[in-house]
């Protein structure tokens, strides 16, 4: 089961928060400051990941880092994937479900980019908490991703 | 817009004769194209907004530096790389933001139609595609076929006159703002879509222009992202 | 699945025991092990915040089974507890590329700490840790508890536990 859906900008923001299995609620800023703390977490465990490995060529780059893939929080499992640009995804379900990399991936390269970066009324670097356009709120990225997100087997 | 900008038509000229100018084209990345068309109202309003504030036009003149993601790029609130905010501003609807947009359009539709009727008269001589163009409703055809299949890679999904000057064109799903949509709900993005489309009526005019014809060109939102083109000619056929 | 590092923390978040067992990981300054260790406990508190949040429910309806009154008053009761891992809200575990990182917290409030080598059937490794953690917390128990110079939450420098853990390791 999949219950929520969270992006952060490079900025560390919120601009994206979305849960499916309590309520509908879309870019909803609760009280206990629950992508704050999410973005913590995330923020320590990629640290902690890139320190303790990373991936060494000897093509003379510089090492890439060891990606974080996910983490469990009891009884949920966080699904993280990080673009280039800096921009996190992450998907919460349930922990048995192992991997939904390529849902995040197709979240990403179709949905974000369709309704987002192609869209001339959406903005591409979201703003502090009280503008218009904190949050990714346009109804065409709404509904796609809800829709794909939902047709997964492994929604429900 | 079309992301094959059209290589051509596969006729078989001679070796020697020079490469046609439509046939030479390269092709040209469709979203790049796409985000720089966007930046046309963007910029037509920090134009007016910088021609309106005489304070800020003497102290922007002498300043050149490169752009960073914290500069604003005008003295419009929040107006900073990457956000939208500066489309809320109230100089949306104001006649010179649309008329700077059209006038851009008009230039292009001027230059492309040059090109295109150079390519249209070469080949009606020699028995090859294009055709003849007599009267006004030829023009709109070759507004609706080979302009916007120019731009487009598509061609208008409807075409229709009264007889006395009037012609109304319809695109279906127009590209320049198919892939709008608002945070702010489908009104917003309908009137904020509708300063776009004086682009496309500016291309319309240009070509009309070039026919030595006189038109009035408007666009309208039925229903998004279906676009009508209402031409007024003063010309009765 | 194959171990890479084992260490313990003290339910203060203290580093009391590292194994580097194979070196495919990094290594580290004793100083950044730990800050490692520290991180590592600090996200475990906070992951046992969000938890509840995480799906947007309210923080009182999902922590009756994880109340440690009422474990108390099971092992009182039955002189036994079900489940010795109270790890059901907190930090459980992270996948990455190159490790996986299982967390284990007794209820006593110590946390083992596994490193293994990735492996993509997550559930299958998920089990296979539990099991060591079982085997480590049974070691933990017969060598270090009952090792006479032991004072708690201190650093465990028993050879005989350093052993035992390395037999462990070349099981799994």
């Amino acid at each position: 089961m999949i219950h929520s859906f969270f992006i952060f900008d490079r900025h560390c923001n919120c601009i994206y928060s979305r849960e499916y299995t309590n309520g509908d609620a879309i870019n909803k800023t609760n009280d206990s400051d629950t992508a704050k703390l999410l973005f913590g977490i995330l923020y320590s465990l990629k640290n902690i990941s890139g320190k303790l490995a990373h991936t060494n060529d000897d093509s003379g780059f510089a090492p890439s880092n060891n990606t974080l893939k996910s983490f469990t929080l009891g009884t949920y499992r966080a699904h993280y994937l990080e673009s280039m640009t800096g921009l996190k995804f992450i998907l919460v379900s349930d922990t048995h479900i192992d991997n939904l990399q390529p849902v995040l991936w197709e979240l990403y390269s179709t949905h974000y980019l369709k309704n987002v970066v192609h869209n001339g009324l959406s903005p591409v670097e979201f703003l502090a908490e009280n503008d218009p356009y904190s949050k990714i709120s346009n109804h065409n990225f709404i509904v796609q991703s809800d829709a794909y997100i939902q047709s997964l087997p492994v929604y429900r | 817009m079309s992301s094959t900008a059209g290589p051509g038509s596969g006729t078989t000229s001679s070796s020697e004769e020079a490469p046609d100018i439509l046939d030479t084209q390269s092709y040209v990345n469709a979203a790049s194209l796409q985000f720089l068309l966007q930046e046309l109202v963007p910029t037509s309003i920090r134009v007016s907004h910088k021609l309106a504030d005489t304070n800020t036009l003497l102290s922007l003149a002498d300043k050149d530096e490169t752009s960073t993601i914290d500069k604003p790029l005008s003295s419009i609130p929040n107006d900073l790389p990457g956000t939208v905010n500066v489309l809320d501003l109230a100089a949306l609807d104001q006649d010179d933001v649309s008329l700077r947009v059209e006038a851009y359009g008009y230039t292009l539709g001027l230059k492309l139609a040059e090109l295109l009727l150079y390519k249209n008269t070469r080949f009606a001589g020699t028995g090859g595609p294009g055709s003849k163009i007599v009267d006004i409703l030829d023009i709109m055809k070759f507004v609706c076929r080979d302009v916007w299949k120019c731009l487009y890679n598509k061609q208008m999904d409807n075409l229709r006159t009264n007889h006395r000057g009037t012609f109304v064109l319809v695109d279906n799903n127009y590209k320049l703002i198919s892939s709008l949509s608002s945070p702010k709900g489908i009104h917003d993005t309908v009137s904020k879509a509708k300063v776009h489309l004086w682009f496309p009526c500016g291309i319309i005019r240009g070509i009309l222009k070039s026919f030595g014809v006189d038109g009035n060109v408007t666009a309208e939102i039925t229903q998004f992202p279906v676009v009508t083109f209402n031409i007024y000619t003063s010309i009765n056929n | 699945m194959k171990l890479y590092s084992i260490y313990i923390l003290n339910k203060a978040g203290g580093l009391i025991y590292q194994n580097n067992l194979d070196p495919s990981l990094n290594r580290l300054t004793a100083n950044d092990y730990l800050v490692l260790a520290g991180t590592l406990h600090g996200v475990h508190a906070i992951a046992a915040k969000l938890t509840p949040t995480i799906v947007g429910k309210d923080s009182t309806s999902t922590t009756s089974g994880t109340d440690p009154t009422a474990n108390n008053a099971l092992l009182l009761s039955t002189g036994k507890v079900q489940n010795s891992n109270t790890n059901k809200t907190g930090l459980g575990s992270i996948e990455t590329d190159l490790f996986n990182l299982y967390v284990f917290q007794s209820l006593t409030g110590i946390k083992f700490i596994l490193i293994t080598s990735p492996n993509p059937i997550l559930q299958k490794q998920h089990e296979q840790a539990s099991e060591t953690f079982r085997h480590l917390y049974v070691l933990y128990s017969d060598y270090v508890m009952k090792d006479p110079f032991y004072s708690l939450d201190m650093p465990i420098k028993s050879q005989l536990f350093d052993l035992k853990v390395g037999e462990l390791a070349a099981l799994v």
